[in-house]
C-alpha cells in the first residue's frame, strides 16, 4: 500500500526533513481537507513516544564500551550471572588477542611486542584470598618517543576469593539513580570448585 | 556507495587501530541497540548481544573488504544475533515491556519530555509491535539522534526513497490505529508473534 502524498509530507516534517515547497503544499492539501494539522499534530506526539519508548536502549547502549576498552562510559560493574561474567571474559580475551594481533610484529608501522602473559601464576601466595593471577589484557600499545621500545598499557585480573555476609547489586530507584540492593545469597547456585 | 566520514575511521580500525576501533563503536552501537530491538530483543538480552555484536566487530572487520558496506554488515551482525537469541529459547519479553522499563527514568537525557506520560507511549509501542518489520525497523532507527533518512538507508542497503516511503506508512499506520478504537485488550503482545 503505497502512501499518499499528504503522508510522506507529514513524514517528512517529522523528521525535520522538509523543504519549504513542502510546507507550502501541506498547506495547500490542509486548506482543502480537515484535519490535516491533527494528523501532521498526532505524528509529531507519536514520534515523541517512539523516541522516548527507544530511549531506554541507546542508554543502554551508551553504557556499552567495546569489550577491552577502559572507556570512560563504562558501566559500573553489577551483579549479573556467571554465565554473563564468562560472556565478558571471553569479550576481553578476544579483544586482547585482537589487540596482540593488531600491534604484533608482523604489522607495519609498530616494534615489536612482548607481553608476558602470567596466567596460572600465583599472585601473593601470602594473601590467602588470591586464587591466582590471569593472563593480562591489553588496551593500548604504542611506540615510545624515541621509537625503541613500546609503552604497553594493559589491565592486571587478579582472581580473588572472599567469604561475605552481605552482597549488593547497583541496581536503579524509581528516579532511575543507582543505589545498591542486597541480593539472596540463595540466588547463586554452590559452584562445585574453583 | 559514496564514501562516508566513517571511512577513515573504518580503514585504521580494520588495519588494527584500537582507538579507531573504539571509536568506531561509539559511533554505532546506539542504531545497534534500535536494530536488535526492532527484532524484538528483550531489554534484559540486549546487553548481552551488544557484547556479542562488538566482539564481531572487532574479530570480523579486518576481513571486511568494502568498507562501503559496513553498515549493511554491522547490521546483519546484529540481525544474526538477534535470531540466535531467538533460537536458544532465551527469555523474551514483549516490546512494549522492554522499552518501558526505564521510561519513567527522569534523569534521562534521552527521554523526550514531551511524552505526556507512560499509557501514550505503552500504547503506541503496542501498536509498533504490530507493523511489519520492514516498517518498524526504520521507524525505530529513525529514533537514534543523528540517524537521518539516508543513514538509515545506508545501514538496510536501500535507496533513500523506500526508507522515506517506508517511513510515511509506518506513521499513518500508527495514526490510523491510534485513531481507531481499540479491537483486542492492551494486554502485552508477547504471544502475538515470535521472533522473525
Amino acid at each position: 500500500m503505497k502512501p499518499t502524498r499528504e503522508d510522506v509530507l507529514i513524514s517528512r516534517v517529522v523528521d525535520r526533513e522538509e523543504a519549504p515547497t513542502d510546507w507550502r503544499e501541506l498547506d495547500r492539501l490542509a486548506a482543502a481537507r480537515d484535519g490535516l494539522w491533527q494528523e501532521l499534530l498526532q505524528a509529531l506526539r507519536q514520534d515523541a513516544a517512539v523516541r522516548a519508548a527507544v530511549a531506554p536502549a541507546l542508554a543502554a547502549a551508551d553504557g556499552r564500551p567495546l569489550p577491552g576498552s577502559l572507556g570512560a562510559d563504562a558501566t559500573p560493574v553489577r551483579g549479573s550471572s556467571p554465565s554473563a561474567w564468562v560472556g565478558w571474559a571471553a569479550a576481553l580475551l578476544v579483544a586482547a588477542l585482537w589487540i596482540a594481533a593488531a600491534t604484533g610484529p608482523n604489522r607495519p608501522g609498530t616494534d615489536a611486542i612482548a607481553v608476558e602473559p602470567t596466567a596460572m601464576t600465583p599472585a601473593s601466595p601470602s594473601d590467602p584470598s588470591v586464587l591466582r593471577e590471569l593472563s593480562r589484557v591489553v588496551v593500548r600499545a604504542r611506540p615510545t618517543d624515541d621509537g625503541r621500545a613500546v609503552e604497553v598499557v594493559y589491565v592486571r585480573r587478579v582472581l580473588e576469593r572472599a567469604v561475605v555476609n552481605e552482597l549488593y547489586e547497583i541496581t536503579k530507584d524509581e528516579h532511575g539513580m543507582p543505589v545498591p540492593s542486597p541480593i539472596d545469597p540463595a540466588r547463586f547456585a554452590r559452584p562445585s570448585s574453583y | 556507495m559514496t564514501s562516508s566520514p566513517d571511512d577513515a575511521l573504518l580503514r585504521l580500525a580494520a588495519a588494527g587501530d584500537a582507538v579507531a576501533m573504539d571509536a568506531l563503536w561509539r559511533g554505532h552501537r546506539r542504531w545497534v541497540a534500535a536494530v536488535l530491538l526492532a527484532h524484538h530483543v528483550d531489554h534484559q538480552d540486549l546487553d548481552d548481544l551488544l557484547q556479542q555484536v562488538a566482539v564481531t566487530l572487532i574479530q570480523g572487520l579486518g576481513a571486511l573488504v568494502d568498507v562501503g558496506a559496513f553498515r549493511p554488515w554491522l547490521r546483519a551482525i546484529a540481525l544474526n544475533a538477534a535470531r540466535s537469541a531467538g533460537r536458544r529459547g532465551a527469555v523474551r519479553r514483549c516490546l512494549e515491556h522492554t522499552v518501558l522499563d526505564g521510561i519513567e527514568a527522569p534523569d534521562s537525557e534521552h527521554v523526550d519530555r514531551r511524552v505526556e506520560g507512560r499509557d501514550e507511549v505503552e500504547a503506541t509501542m503496542s501498536q509498533i509491535e504490530r507493523l511489519p518489520p520492514e516498517l518498524r525497523e526504520p521507524l525505530l532507527l529513525r529514533a537514534v539522534r543523528g540517524l537521518g533518512q539516508r543513514e538509515i538507508a545506508r545501514a538496510l542497503d536501500l535507496p533513500e526513497t523506500t526508507i522515506e516511503t517506508r517511513l510515511a506508512r509506518a506513521r499513518r499506520r500508527l495514526r490510523r490505529a491510534m485513531a481507531a478504537p481499540a479491537t483486542s485488550p492492551m494486554t502485552n503482545g508477547c504471544n502475538r508473534r515470535t521472533l522473525p
